[in-house]
């Protein structure tokens, strides 16, 4: 790799200082006597943290964990309360969504603006800001006043303001997840090149699909403390069980994590070892649902009775109801159903994207699989095998139980909530697995 | 910048301060028709008013004989316009730009002199055509106009003094700025431009006389029209630039003690 490190922070920390108003805060700075007016929010605690030159860090971390302070403080915009920060080089950073745009002036006079902060000189400035236009792709307006812009476009020039200053360090704050698929790839193909090229890239996001696959380390913030440093990878599957759980296991704490399985057994199956088998042999006629890892409280349900869906169990490579899954993955899923009225069954599963979107939907009679008629008071298990080639991002599984007249027993939309991680690369909502060759001309 | 910005961070910086200034003004009339224009229409429309208002509503005639009362209080307004003009944008230049304060690394002590800067340029427009004007009239100051960067600093450097006061704390109590708009109005009445000193009593006349910006009005006067005798008396100019350096320098100490707050609280 090389040398010195890019950035280096040394137990920063940072406290925020709580003030009933803004006088207040005056008033303490001002105060002769030196005294405190204010209440004590620690944002970081003490933050130690190398990135090599030429790496590029995922940083991960629930809302109000410290994430956009820390990269705050890096872009050099807030001072660490304590400890000592050295970033090497230009840094562009895109904090919060945004960069240093006058929103009454036009996006080319805050180009140029902005390119001279950054440390170009006028001429430099000038000469950029055709490749600037040219990558934002925001049309006339570029001349317009920055006020009059989609969140997109002023995402789109932001993100082309600065990675057309050749940084040395590239900070991006979320700033991805707004604009459209196809910006967003142009903006990791760029941003592929730019690592290359031996800059080093801070990044934030939600999308744990783009960590794996663009970053080389990445770190889980918790509450303002640096608990995971690792692999992007292990990382995510960390962040993923947080998001899930709300919780951290318990050796987390270590800053090194172990190979973690992104994963959490359900609640009664790890007994028996095969989690599988345990799940099939049990025969509770209990209404589980609510307390499956995966459970979306958020879930609509709906349906005149006769049947209840129970619990399910989501099973990828022997692992438990995973929380995260790679685009691309068959997962096993096993339902367990109770009748309580003689019918002839239909079983229908079907997924959504977070936009609500209908992904895929299928019962038992599209796919001409006929099941054995139901008795009262019978709890009765069924298979599915469900590949998954979706874009990356939430996907929600719905689940539903009709009786042979179409009439719905029990439908529980959103029931279940799972990402799909990125796997390869493609546009859209599926990958349909399209292959490509040169063409042999004929002799 | 979240730590206090080093002399040469500064200095390497002056450049992005001039476009800042030309930002603030293009800003300020983008969209009107006559753009930067307006910036000397507005000062010689309110000049025109005053003169009609003293010279032929009130009859106002200047005790002192020569120069006429309308060139006194032509060079006393303008030299008074730039001033309010630069403390009153001057008092925003922090809350105006919150989004260099928390998006970008910038040596934030450069905000005040922004608004001040283009105070400034408007103000050499005005002296332009103020000068064209009194030459026209036959008032030609000659040499004495080597006098005019003097004073101009001085107003720059007072004004300057007062934007890093009032910018800072406008930041954390938004009655600053209303303040001080009303505050530069009380004195502009208190400085000897619509009316002279040899009007008061002598008394009267040298309390105020201590105002610093008398000591720029009569320096203007002084540095433009050839008709006045003396510039201002030695003790009000030495009364002068100490204020002015003392009102600066704890202008900006105070602006680099509260600056690391700026990106909390904005």
């Amino acid at each position: 790799m090389s040398d010195a490190p890019a950035i280096r922070l040394e137990g920063v920390s940072k406290k925020y200082r709580l003030f009933a108003s803004p006088g207040q805060r005056l008033r303490e700075a001002l105060d002769p006597w030196r005294r405190s007016f204010h209440e004590d929010f620690w944002a970081l605690h003490d933050i130690s943290l190398e990135v090599p030159r030429g790496r590029t860090l995922g940083v991960l971390g629930l809302n109000g964990s410290g994430k956009s302070t820390l990269l705050q403080i890096i872009a050099d915009v807030m001072e660490p309360t304590t400890g000592t920060v050295e970033v090497k080089g230009r840094v562009a950073a895109l904090l919060e969504l945004g960069a240093g745009f006058n929103r009454d002036l036009s996006g080319r006079e805050n180009v140029i603006t902005n390119s001279r902060i950054l440390g170009l000189t006028h001429r430099e400035a000038l000469e950029r800001l055709d490749a600037v236009q040219e990558f934002a792709e925001i049309g006339r307006f570029f001349d317009q006043p920055v006020k009059t812009y989609s969140s997109g476009m002023f995402t789109r020039l932001a993100f082309a303001m600065a990675i057309c200053v050749d940084p040395d360090v590239l900070i991006i704050d979320e700033a991805l997840s707004v604009g459209d698929t196809r910006f967003r790839e142009k903006c990791y193909r760029r941003l592929k090149s730019l690592q290359e090229g031996g800059c080093t890239v801070l990044f934030v996001t939600h999308d744990r699909g783009s960590i794996t696959q663009l970053c080389d380390d990445a770190i889980l913030l918790h509450q303002g403390r640096l608990v995971a440093q690792g692999s992007p990878r292990e990382v995510s599957g960390l962040y993923t069980e947080l998001l899930t759980t709300g919780r951290l296991p318990d050796d987390a704490a270590a800053v090194s994590v172990p190979t973690p399985a992104p994963a959490q057994a359900a609640p009664d199956a790890d007994a028996g070892g095969d989690p599988v088998a345990a799940f099939l042999a049990d025969p509770s006629p209990e209404d589980r649902l609510a307390r499956h890892p995966l459970y979306n409280a958020n879930e609509a349900r709906f349906g005149h009775g006769g049947a209840v869906v129970l619990d399910a169990l989501l099973v990828l490579d022997g692992v438990a109801n995973p929380a995260a899954i790679p685009s691309g993955a068959v997962l096993d899923i096993h339902l367990r159903l109770r009748f309580d009225a003689a019918m002839d069954p239909i079983l229908g599963v079907s997924l959504h994207n977070e936009q609500g979107v209908l992904l895929y939907g299928v019962n038992n009679a599209y796919l001409s699989q006929e099941l054995r008629p139901a008795v009262p008071g019978e709890v009765r298990c069924l298979s599915l095998r469900a590949p998954l080639p979706l874009a990356p991002g939430p996907v929600f599984i719905e689940l539903a139980v009709a009786s042979e007249r179409h009439r719905v027993c029990d439908q529980r939309s959103r029931v279940l909530a799972l990402e799909i991680l990125r796997g390869g690369m493609f546009l859209g909502l599926a990958d349909l697995g399209f292959t490509m060759q040169e063409a042999t001309s004929p002799p | 910048m979240a730590r206090p910005a080093t002399f040469p961070e500064i200095w390497r910086s002056r450049g992005i301060v001039l476009r800042l200034a030309q930002a603030e003004l293009r800003n300020r009339y983008s969209g009107s028709a006559l753009g930067v224009l307006w910036a000397l229409i507005q000062p010689a429309m309110v000049m025109a008013v005053f003169w009609f208002v003293f010279s032929y509503g009130l009859r106002v005639t200047s005790p002192e004989g020569e120069p006429a009362f309308v060139a006194r209080l032509l060079v006393g307004l303008a030299a008074w316009f730039c001033f309010s003009e630069a403390v009153s944008n001057g008092a925003h230049a922090v809350t105006g730009s919150a989004y260099l304060v928390k998006k970008v690394a910038f040596p934030l002590e450069l905000l005040p002199l922004a608004p001040v800067i283009a105070a400034v340029m408007v103000h050499l427009g005005v002296l332009a055509c103020l000068v064209a004007g009194l030459a026209l009239g036959g008032s030609w100051g000659g040499w004495r106009l080597l006098h005019l960067p003097l004073y101009l600093a001085a107003v720059s450097l007072l004004a300057a003094g007062f934007a890093y006061w009032l910018a800072a704390l406008q930041v954390f109590q938004r009655d600053v700025a209303q303040t001080a708009t009303l505050l530069l109005q009380i004195w502009f009445w208190m400085t000897p431009i619509v009316w002279s000193f040899a009007m008061f009593p002598p008394e009267v006349a040298t309390v105020l006389g201590w105002n610093p910006m008398a000591y720029v009005v009569d320096g203007y006067r002084y540095a433009l029209l050839p008709e006045v005798a003396a510039p201002p008396a030695l003790h009000h100019a030495l009364s002068f630039w100490l204020t002015a350096c003392l009102l600066f320098a704890s202008g900006v100490a105070m602006f680099r003690r509260l600056r690391a707050d700026f990106a909390d609280v904005l």
